[in-house]
């Protein structure tokens, strides 16, 4: 009675595990901010505001698009769409507002609607976020005043894998699974026989094989196992914050007084690419001789390995690589010092 | 040639297929049967629980991983654990004291699994690779050499993770299997009814236990020869001078419990 009871137990604990990868996600991935809380618009007038998004996540959010309903404002935004923000990247769109003549005086509510969607593997989801705030309308000026736009920044991301397979397919091939391993654990239980054990379990084996290649899940694997992520092993600690340069360091890469270019490589799981990515951009705002691409490893692999992003056969990412000098940096740990050290570096 | 000497050939092809990238053949679709650090200068083969964390971190549904180690359980279940596992070899290597501890400790490594799956989701990092002793020598170690990795943090926690298990390795004979691994908790699922099995001839064992202090594991062999922690190793086989357990190949059948 109690084998039979931990039996239904485990049947029931696979259901609901199999259940459970199916519906996970649907969660918000991203989080807005706007630059005021309160925007002052007035009557007949535009005024601006800075919406900037946070991925908080692994996952790349998609279309991402700002939309308002309102009696009297119209919304435009710049750009008026994010295609893809990529794993714990960020981006701003710039807001602006234009307000009717007739708009009634005064402080009043208003909510922007946020659009985007994502996608878990093979299951995406859209997202609806409202973020509300204020707008005070003021009587016309002699002269408008517009606040100049600001061009926000996209950072390069890799598109989601994900296949065109249904979620009732897997399903059903998940209970199915469960079904078959539960009726061959009956039928080994009752009569004492493991066949249909060893053919539930060569079933599964193939069937995930065969199942998985078709998917290209073998790519995905190989491709995981030949990209060393610094941050992901423990060799160094994951920068998910902002990059911040000191007056001193500014300084330095401002002095920087020959054209460079830097390789950024990356990879989509990287959690510490992002970091050196946002720096680098960071370096070139202070200095407009140097320049910069960012490069995938998994989409460029030949320039990845004919720039030497590779040690004894493993592509180590994140990585800058200054291409005058051939000198590559590694990681992100204590990055600003040796991105400085990198740059100041004579051919 | 005894079973000993046979295992030793195997865990040495285990040993050169976790270092084959000396070849510069790089990293192929294989996962591997064990526990060996994908980050590895010389891996050519995917490391089975680096590869689950990630996938956990993607929301994949893991068939291809599934389909894998469906294959690793059903030819030999933790036998890989004692024939092929380049970590298991390092557990021999220091296995100098093979004690008898409760068993029920040994449960630890599922939890361990379970951890590792949620850490995954929870912080959508792969946390257990921070810890992961196996990475401490094949990755932390070698990239330190390397020029990539640096004395830091996440370096000094390898290294204290890695001496732990090594003074647990020396105490316990694979302590590291016994309580800790995630992937012989894994393998472990399919130990009842993996093609690699140790079977039992009641009618020739008399219960001398000559085979209880030759187990690694800390298993009483001929009462528990279908144990989930069993790394049919063959010690008590070789142990064994009636010839009551032997390592067959084939469907295990229920008049051998």
């Amino acid at each position: 009675m109690r084998r039979r009871i931990r039996s239904t137990l485990g049947l029931v604990a696979w259901a609901v595990a199999a259940v459970g990868l199916c519906v996970v996600g649907q969660e918000p991935i991203l989080s807005f901010t706007l630059d005021e809380e309160t925007v002052t618009i007035s009557q007949g007038g535009t005024s601006s505001a800075i919406l900037r998004i946070e991925n908080e996540s692994v996952h790349a959010a998609d279309a991402i698009e700002p939309s308002l309903a309102s009696d009297g404002l119209t919304l435009t935004a710049e750009p008026a769409e994010i295609e893809e923000l990529g794993p714990f990247g960020t981006a701003a769109i710039a807001l602006r507002l234009v307000a009717a003549d007739e708009m009634p005086l005064g402080t009043a509510e208003q909510t922007l609607e946020l659009l985007y969607t994502y996608c878990i593997g093979d299951y995406c989801y859209q997202i609806v976020e409202e973020i509300p705030f204020a707008v005070t309308v003021e009587p016309a000026p002699v002269v408008p005043i517009e606040t100049p736009i600001e061009v926000p920044v996209e950072l390069p991301v890799a598109a989601p894998a994900g296949s065109s397979a249904s979620f009732w397919f897997r399903l059903g091939g998940m209970a199915f699974a469960v079904v078959l391993f539960g009726v061959a654990a009956g039928i080994q239980r009752a009569s004492g026989r493991r066949w249909p054990l060893y053919a539930a379990t060569l079933l599964l084996a193939v069937g995930g094989l065969v199942y998985g290649v078709s998917q290209s899940q073998h790519d995905q694997a190989q491709s995981i196992g030949a990209v060393l992520c610094t941050s992901c092993v423990g060799i160094e600690v994951a920068q998910h914050g902002e990059p911040t340069l000191s007056a001193n360091e500014v300084a330095s890469i401002a002095a920087v007084d020959r054209e460079i270019e830097l390789l950024v490589f990356y990879a989509e799981w990287c959690h510490a690419c992002p970091y050196a990515e946002r720096l680098v951009e960071l370096a070139a705002e202070h200095n407009p001789r140097i320049t910069y691409r960012f490069v995938d490893v998994e989409a460029e692999p030949e320039l990845a390995e004919a720039s030497g992003v590779i040690r004894s056969g493993r592509t180590v990412v994140p990585a800058i690589l200054r291409t005058d000098t051939e000198a590559i940096l590694f990681g992100a740990e204590d990055l600003e010092a040796r991105l400085i050290g990198l740059l100041e570096g004579t051919p | 040639m005894t079973i000993g000497r046979r295992r030793k050939i195997a865990q040495a092809f285990g040993l050169l297929l976790g270092l084959f990238g000396v070849t510069g053949i790089g990293m192929t679709h294989l996962i591997f049967p064990g526990l060996h650090c994908y980050a590895c200068p010389l891996a050519v083969t995917v490391c089975p629980i680096g590869l689950m964390q990630n996938l956990v971190v993607f929301g994949t549904i893991p068939f291809f991983w599934i389909g894998a180690i469906a294959v690793y359980g059903l030819i030999a279940g933790r036998g890989f654990c004692g024939w092929f596992c380049p970590f298991g070899t390092l557990n021999d290597l220091l296995a100098f004291r093979k004690v008898r501890i409760r068993s029920s400790f040994s449960l630890s490594k599922y939890v361990i699994l379970a951890g590792t799956v949620i850490a995954a989701w929870a912080f959508a990092d792969t946390m257990f690779c921070k810890i992961c002793p196996a990475a401490s020598i094949e990755a932390s170690i070698p990239y330190l050499f390397l020029g990539v990795a640096k004395v830091n943090t996440p370096f000094l926690i390898h290294m204290a993770s890695f001496g732990a298990t090594l003074v647990g390795m020396i105490l316990i004979a694979r302590f590291w299997c016994r309580y800790l691994c995630p992937m012989g908790a894994i393998l472990s699922l399919f130990n009842r009814i993996s093609l690699l099995h140790l079977r039992l001839s009641p009618d020739r064992c008399t219960g001398c236990q000559a085979c209880v202090p030759a187990c690694p594991m800390g298993l009483d062999p001929h009462l528990e020869h279908d144990n989930h922690n069993c790394i049919k190793c063959g010690e008590c086989v070789d142990a064994c001078h009636l010839g009551a357990l032997t390592l067959r190949c084939g469907i295990q059948k229920d008049t051998d419990e």
